[in-house]
């Protein structure tokens, strides 16, 4: 009833909260926002803030069972109970949570050398501290900052992206009114160099003339949060760099 | 909330303690400094973000209208959640559901003074019931204080929207909450007090234990004290025995300490507001540098 009244894009092409059909949000990152975890990023895109944390790679712990010949990958995903507009009782097991830890998971299977630690464990755990669409695609983004910090080898950058299409019209990175239009919600990662996909999750349906499009303007979102993600990094380089020049904690 | 110490480190903290000089070069009664960022998770009615020492806790304030305890119909309520979030270091130690459901007892203890028939709408019927959320970022020592002050500097934050209650001449009460975010009150939080806890280390006591200092003490007390220095809340925990002596040394020392953070707390508050007013557009939260932390 709400998606009937809402018009999502006005006759000049503006969204609801003022952007173009092919516009991100505002992106803010920054790497290294915990001392004593091994890798730490944080993440506002738009209302969206995301907090990921990488410990590892480290022995495995009691519940897994080592794999001889790679890494393990472990992620937890978690909201806070005052990370929505309406307060969510906080449940242990969610359905939804698994599932998105699970694909996030699957994302970085594909992109971490994993070969190269053995018998080992890499923790990823993600805490959504305000939640406004495209949790998803904004958790792995913090990710790969996360996993980065913490120095683990990685092919390459994953950069995630979501793709919503209403009235035809694809709109990039969806926020929250726009997610629960109901219309189909694609969100792609992609390994930034060689534009290879290594998740692609699609809600409800779409036509298959109109799934090229989509598909190609999430690639193009993936392409510009490369840049952004890219840069967080070269700060925080530059920082450490700094640090270590004037002979302060290297660590910080 | 504790480490694995040898016996040798357990042996060094415990003389540091008895003359008086800990392994960070603080005296017994002495308080590491803290910092506050209020207002930073912006779809809530209050928040709050307390970091001390590597201690990292983000409290969320939502205000929702619900139905009054019926004990108490013409009170308002709270409610506190308190959750290990999985960044923290140590998830893993915590996961006992124990140690959050006691912190967030001590903490709804310390909040039963609080007089909150303000937020009361139709007696017996509605109010305003008050969600403290905690998130424990990362647990290095000293959680209770921590988590206790930053439930304070959330609860200063929280705006609650003004209702108005129109009789539909049917007998039936309309609500009408306004939208207008300048039409808010703030929360009362005068009576909030502040939980300073105390750790026994040999036959001395002392305030804002490390996780080291945490991990070879023999019992502890967590005080809560008002800004008039009254106990709103005293509670032993851990397995050992305390002197009556040392326990009235201890509560005497949480008095002060516990007034002086109060104070500061404010102050903090008050610096963090008129920074605000001069430079509204500056980074805040998790996106600011971290060595301005410590």
């Amino acid at each position: 009833m709400l998606s009937r009244k809402l018009e999502f894009v006005s006759p000049e092409g503006l969204r609801i909260d003022g952007r173009r059909p092919n516009e991100l949000r505002r992106i803010q990152a920054r790497v290294g926002v915990f001392m004593q975890a091994d890798g730490s990023a944080y993440i506002e895109q738009g209302n969206t803030k995301i907090l990921a944390t990488v410990y590892g790679p480290h022995e495995v712990s009691r519940k897994n069972k080592p794999l001889h010949d790679r890494a393990i990958i472990n992620c937890e995903y978690r909201v806070a109970s005052f990370a929505t507009a309406e307060r969510k009782k906080p449940v242990r097991t969610d359905k939804r949570a698994l599932d998105l830890a699970a694909a996030v998971r699957g994302a970085f299977e594909g992109a971490v050398m994993t070969q190269l630690y053995p018998r080992s464990q890499i923790d990823i755990f993600l805490q959504v501290l305000q939640s406004d669409g495209g949790n998803r695609a904004v958790c792995i983004n913090a990710a790969t900052l996360a996993l980065m910090d913490a120095g683990i080898a990685m092919k390459d950058f994953v950069c995630a992206c979501s793709v919503g299409c209403i009235d035809d019209t694809p709109l990039l990175d969806i926020n929250y009114i726009e997610d629960s239009a109901g219309g189909p919600d694609l969100t792609v990662a992609v390994l930034a160099r060689s534009r290879k996909t290594v998740l692609v999750e699609m809600d409800s349906r779409l036509h298959i003339d109109r799934f090229d499009d989509v598909l190609r303007l999430a690639i193009d979102g993936c392409q510009a949060i490369h840049s952004i993600l890219d840069s967080a990094m070269v700060e925080r380089t530059k920082a450490l760099l700094a640090g270590a020049a004037s002979g302060a904690d290297a660590d910080l | 909330m504790t480490l694995a110490l040898s016996r040798f480190e357990q042996e060094d903290i415990a003389a540091g303690v008895a003359a008086n000089l800990r392994s960070d070069g603080r005296l017994r009664t002495d308080y590491r400094p803290f910092t506050v960022e209020s207002g930073i998770v912006s779809n809530t009615s209050g928040s709050a973000r307390v970091r001390l020492g590597l201690t990292d806790v983000l409290v969320g304030v939502k205000a929702e209208i619900g139905e009054p305890d019926q004990a108490k119909p013409t009170q308002g309520r709270f409610e506190v959640t308190v959750d290990f979030s999985s960044t923290s270091a140590s998830a893993a130690a915590f996961d006992d559901d124990n140690t959050e459901t006691e912190l967030a007892s001590a903490i709804a203890r310390t909040l039963k003074g609080v007089d909150l028939s303000a937020l009361c709408i139709v007696p017996g019927e509605q109010c305003w019931v008050i969600y403290i959320d905690a998130l424990i970022l990362v647990a290095a020592g000293n959680a209770y204080d921590v988590l206790s002050l930053a439930v304070r500097a959330a609860l200063a934050n929280t705006r609650i929207p003004k209702v108005e209650v129109s009789d539909d001449g049917h007998g039936r009460v309309e609500l009408e909450v306004s939208d207008d975010p300048h039409h808010v009150t703030e929360l009362d939080i005068r009576a909030v007090p502040v939980i300073v806890t105390l750790s026994k280390i040999g036959a001395f006591h002392i305030v804002d234990a490390t996780i080291e200092e945490e991990s070879c003490a023999k019992s502890r007390v967590h005080v809560a004290v008002d800004s008039k220095g009254a106990f709103c809340m005293v509670t032993k925990a851990s397995a050992g025995g305390i002197e009556p002596q040392l326990l009235f040394d201890a509560l005497e020392s949480a008095k002060q300490v516990g007034q002086h953070l109060l104070s500061q707390l404010e102050a903090t508050l008050k610096q963090e507001e008129r920074a605000l007013a001069m430079f509204p557009n500056s980074q805040r939260g998790f996106l600011t540098d971290l060595q301005s932390a410590t």
